[in-house]
């Protein structure tokens, strides 16, 4: 019997972890009790900046975690949170059919193997005010916590500003900062409605999440619970994607019934945002070099779902 | 030799030291600015972008070297508290025997340590590890910080090992000392 | 190898090295090594580095150095002296007198610092010279220190109650109201103890003082002005919106530095005294905080205290035994884990149950910090008596001695919050829910 110990980043509740459980327990199932995984959330073994490492240098077996978090280290773990380049889940779906290969290839490289990436619902945006145009975010103070936010919050014309996630709160009320790019169900689980009065629904990229294994690890199960876990990798993946729209809708409900203003944006908004997503695609491309452009060209090119 | 020794430590403590006194003056700093801006949003209604990038980031990795760089010193010391109660009534020769053995089990430990931590150092540089946020920092440069802390602290606790083992007694293991003994 | 094995395998190596005279943060480093050999075959050494540079690089940590370094650069000034002078006036003719003077400043400080150690490092910096001078009773003081210091984490801002709000998925906002009457109900019991303890043993404790006119009294606070100034420029920081709670500390030792400076007390020797001094009592307990960590890192590998956490939650319990198993559960592991790892290890197992019996997932909140504060003074491993032993010298089982007084008044303020659950649920209430 082999034992996988497997961190992951976010709470219990999470869809993504309770999807993860899904998946340990089909495992579980399906080899007869031959592979079982032990899922941690919440950071509770290994914290979340360190699960990538903490996977390749073999302390653990399997793990999960943002992809976007690695952007530091290569452009192509920033592609899926490049503001409004895919903004829904069909455009967020063709583009990872077409870097999915490219993200494997760089994963693969550091001794893991991907097994299946699902989506966040795609980043609203959260005010303390009304917001009818772009120009009203103009001189706001927008909460930048990667290079990308930052750039975004550059081009709207907002204030880019540090704020750390148990801070939000006390950020919001004292006027530190006066909006934020996150889900819906990060919205909710903050309680967003102590501090905030807006969500604008724009889907502004819908970054994923990455389950990985240690390559060696992989390879040490017999062919048979290799298959188990791919065929297990493949649900998992299907059932995530709808489990994030799910979540997404009941999330979005329950911040209407908390009494914030929940709405998808004016057209000149979102008119405005698309511009946006056109220059910030671009300056991505430039900066991955020729796989990037490839990438993104790949992207426009591929037929809509 | 002694002199080399006592050098390094205290050479560690002064970086640590500096290591505090930066992680309040990059926080401070920026809250200098926060206080700057919304003095400037109030009188002209005019908001500025002014912030150190990243600088809770930098803050925790300069906590991690004035917490490292401070080990060597603060043993040698005797800071680092133990747990005295038995020991305080153990005849001398016995004494002498127990507190060898942590000399020697506190040595492995801190070898083990500091050889870990400089192999993680190393591969962190070998995959170009970042930390994420708005600075490309690779996580070798805070990581070499804190080796060169734990390379120091096991010297020091191979320094306490060899004077207990020759002498029977070392300075490091005395009890109860405060910190305020330490410092002056 | 069964649970039971495990735990006593563990307990022994922990009170053997700790017994033996091992460093307390070594033990908890030797003690997390042997259970990583015992429950998981994974990388050892790799473990050990990567949960180090995790533990010991964390910016909500970085507050802890910076108070400790406020307390040690007032000390050296006149300003920890006037504090007493300032208090005297009115706490004089109190039965208990300035011992009172310990609580209240940890009450104060609490609502500065989000953490039980800096809390109790401070307090204990400025305040325990000047009670040693004047005659108080040591074990009376430093007991008082010990438990009032485990304010930080009650009254906001709370790291602990910031590690559940992640954890149980709960406002951090309403965390930190629910925590405000909690805390000043645990300074009313304090206070009310050291009161009927000195009528009690009045031989051991300073003559009373006459009390004073009101006009004089009001006069002699004069002297609080420079530390309320202090205070009140790192509270006001927070709640103008120009620091975090975690940069407050910062403006705390700028604050500091220029009272030490305007007194004409900060010379370069004092500087440097001070900073060397936190930098070294703030490695010695970030230290000990890497080690509980990596002990954590091994039980979370063995799934132990995950598995106890199921078990009692399976035991279909009625909510009144639930509360008491869960209270007797925590106090135990609080003996040999520190707070923030309690709270991390087990919150995601337990929140269910919770849930299921009916039980507000604020109110267990505040419960979870109150057991985590009895943990902070319960020994082998109890982070206040650390802090304690280190800045006094006086050893573990004195000084844990010392602090049961106080441990069983916050067993008593447990069973008042259970059966008035209002006294948490009300600020919050009132504050959101109009
Ligand atoms: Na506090
Ligand atoms: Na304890």
């Amino acid at each position: 019997q082999t034992t996988w110990q497997m961190p992951t980043p976010y709470p219990e509740a999470n869809f993504h972890t309770q999807n993860i459980k899904l998946f340990a327990e089909e495992i579980d199932k399906a080899s007869n009790g031959a592979l079982k995984i032990v899922v941690h959330p919440a950071g509770s073994l290994i914290k979340h900046a360190e699960i990538k490492n903490a996977v390749r240098s073999g302390q653990v077996e399997i793990g999960e975690f943002i992809i976007s978090n690695l952007a530091n280290e290569d452009p192509l773990f920033a592609l899926d949170a490049v503001p409004f380049l895919a903004a829904s889940y069909d455009e967020s779906a063709r583009l990872y059919a077409v870097s999915k290969e490219a993200l494997g290839q760089k994963l693969g490289e550091q001794r893991m193997t991907a097994l299946f990436s699902v989506p966040w619902p795609g980043q609203g945006l959260y005010t303390d005010r009304e917001i009818n145009t772009v120009e009203d975010i103009r001189g706001l103070k927008m909460r930048a916590y990667s290079p990308q936010t930052e750039r975004l919050a550059q081009l709207l014309g907002a204030v880019p500003t540090q704020v750390e996630v148990p801070d939000l709160a006390q950020a919001f009320s004292t006027g530190r900062v006066n909006a934020m790019i996150t889900s819906s169900s990060t919205g909710v689980n903050s309680s967003a409605w102590d501090f905030l009065t807006h969500f604008y629904d724009v889907s502004a990229f819908l970054p994923k999440n990455v389950v990985v294994v240690n390559q060696r690890a992989f390879d040490a199960l017999s062919p048979e619970l290799q298959q188990i876990v791919k065929d297990a990798a493949a649900a998992a993946e299907e059932r995530g994607w709808k489990m994030s729209a799910e979540d997404h809708a009941a999330m979005r409900k329950i911040l209407e019934e908390k009494g914030i203003k929940v709405s998808d944006g004016s057209e000149a908004l979102n008119a405005s945002l698309k511009e946006i997503g056109v220059t910030m695609g671009a300056e991505w491309a430039k900066e991955a070099g020729e796989t990037g452009a490839a990438l993104v060209a790949a992207f426009n090119a591929a037929p809509a779902q | 030799m002694r002199n080399a020794l006592d050098t390094l430590y205290k050479a560690g403590a002064a970086l640590a030291a500096l290591a505090l006194i930066a992680i309040a003056a990059i926080v401070f700093t920026q809250v200098g600015l926060n206080l700057i801006d919304s003095i400037s949003t109030a009188l002209f209604g005019v908001q500025l972008t002014l912030l150190i990038p990243s600088y809770a980031l930098f803050s925790g990795y300069a906590l991690g070297w004035a917490t490292f760089l401070s080990l060597g010193y603060g043993f040698r010391q005797a800071v680092h508290i133990r747990v005295t109660i038995l020991e305080g009534r153990l005849p001398l020769a016995a004494r002498r025997v127990t507190l060898t053995l942590v000399s020697i089990l506190g040595a492995v430990a801190a070898g083990f340590m500091a050889w870990h931590f400089a192999h993680l150092t190393y591969e962190s540089w070998l995959w170009g590890d970042k930390a994420s946020g708005l600075v490309k920092l690779p996580l070798w440069i805070p990581q070499l910080g804190m080796s060169a802390g734990l390379i120091i602290f096991f010297i020091s606790c191979l320094d306490t090992m060899v004077e207990m083992i020759r002498f029977g007694q070392s300075a490091a293991l005395k009890p109860d000392t405060t910190v305020e003994d330490a410092v002056q | 190898m069964s649970d039971t094995l495990l735990s006593l395998i563990l307990v022994g190596t922990l009170i053997a090295s700790l017994a033996l005279g091992v460093w307390v943060s070594m033990a908890l480093f030797i003690t997390g090594l042997i259970g990583m050999v015992l429950f998981s075959n994974a990388p050892l050494g790799s473990v050990l580095a990567t949960n180090l540079w995790t533990s010991s690089s964390e910016w909500s940590l970085a507050a802890l150095p910076l108070f400790i370094w406020m307390g040690e650069i007032l000390l050296r000034s006149r300003v920890s002296r006037d504090l007493f002078e300032g208090l005297s006036p009115w706490l004089r003719s109190l039965p208990g007198g300035l011992a009172h003077t310990g609580i209240m400043a940890s009450g104060i400080f609490a609502a500065v610092s989000g953490s039980s150690a800096a809390t109790c490092a401070t307090v204990a910096k400025v305040a325990l010279p000047e009670l040693q001078k004047r005659g108080y009773d040591e074990k009376l003081v430093l007991g008082a220190i010990a438990g009032s210091g485990t304010l930080g984490l009650m009254i906001p801002p709370s790291i602990i109650l910031i590690v559940y709000g992640v954890a149980a998925e709960q406002s951090i906002a309403r965390l930190f109201m629910a925590g405000v009457l909690p805390g000043l109900l645990i300074v009313a019991l304090y206070m009310g103890y050291i009161s009927l303890w000195s009528m009690l043993n009045p031989s051991k404790v300073p003559a009373k003082d006459p009390a004073l006119p009101f006009i004089t009294k009001l006069r002699r606070s004069g002297s609080l002005i420079p530390i309320t100034l202090l205070i009140g420029g790192v509270i006001g920081s927070i709640y103008l919106g120009w620091a975090s709670p975690t940069d407050s500390a910062a403006v705390g030792v700028v604050l500091s530095l220029l009272l030490s400076w305007w007194f004409g007390d900060l010379s370069w020797a004092s500087f440097k005294d001070s900073a060397i001094a936190a930098t070294m009592s703030s490695a010695m307990i970030a230290f000990i905080m890497a080690g509980a960590a990596f002990l954590t890192l091994s039980m979370g590998y063995s799934g132990l205290p995950a598995r106890i956490a199921a078990w009692i939650g399976g035991m279909g319990l009625s909510n009144g035994t639930l509360i008491f198993a869960l209270a007797i559960f925590f106090v135990g592991l609080g003996c040999f884990l520190d707070g923030v790892s309690i709270v991390v290890l087990t919150t995601a197992v337990l929140l269910p149950t919770i849930l299921q019996a009916g039980i507000d997932p604020i109110w267990f909140g505040i419960f979870l910090v109150m057991v985590v504060e009895m943990g902070q003074l319960t020994p082998p491993v109890g982070l206040n008596l650390f802090v304690l032993q280190g800045m006094t010298g006086r050893d573990l089982w004195w000084l844990s001695k010392a602090a049961l007084p106080f441990f069983l008044l916050l067993i008593l303020a447990l069973i008042l919050i259970t059966v008035m659950p209002q006294i948490v649920s009300v600020l919050p209430s009132l504050m959101y829910d109009l």
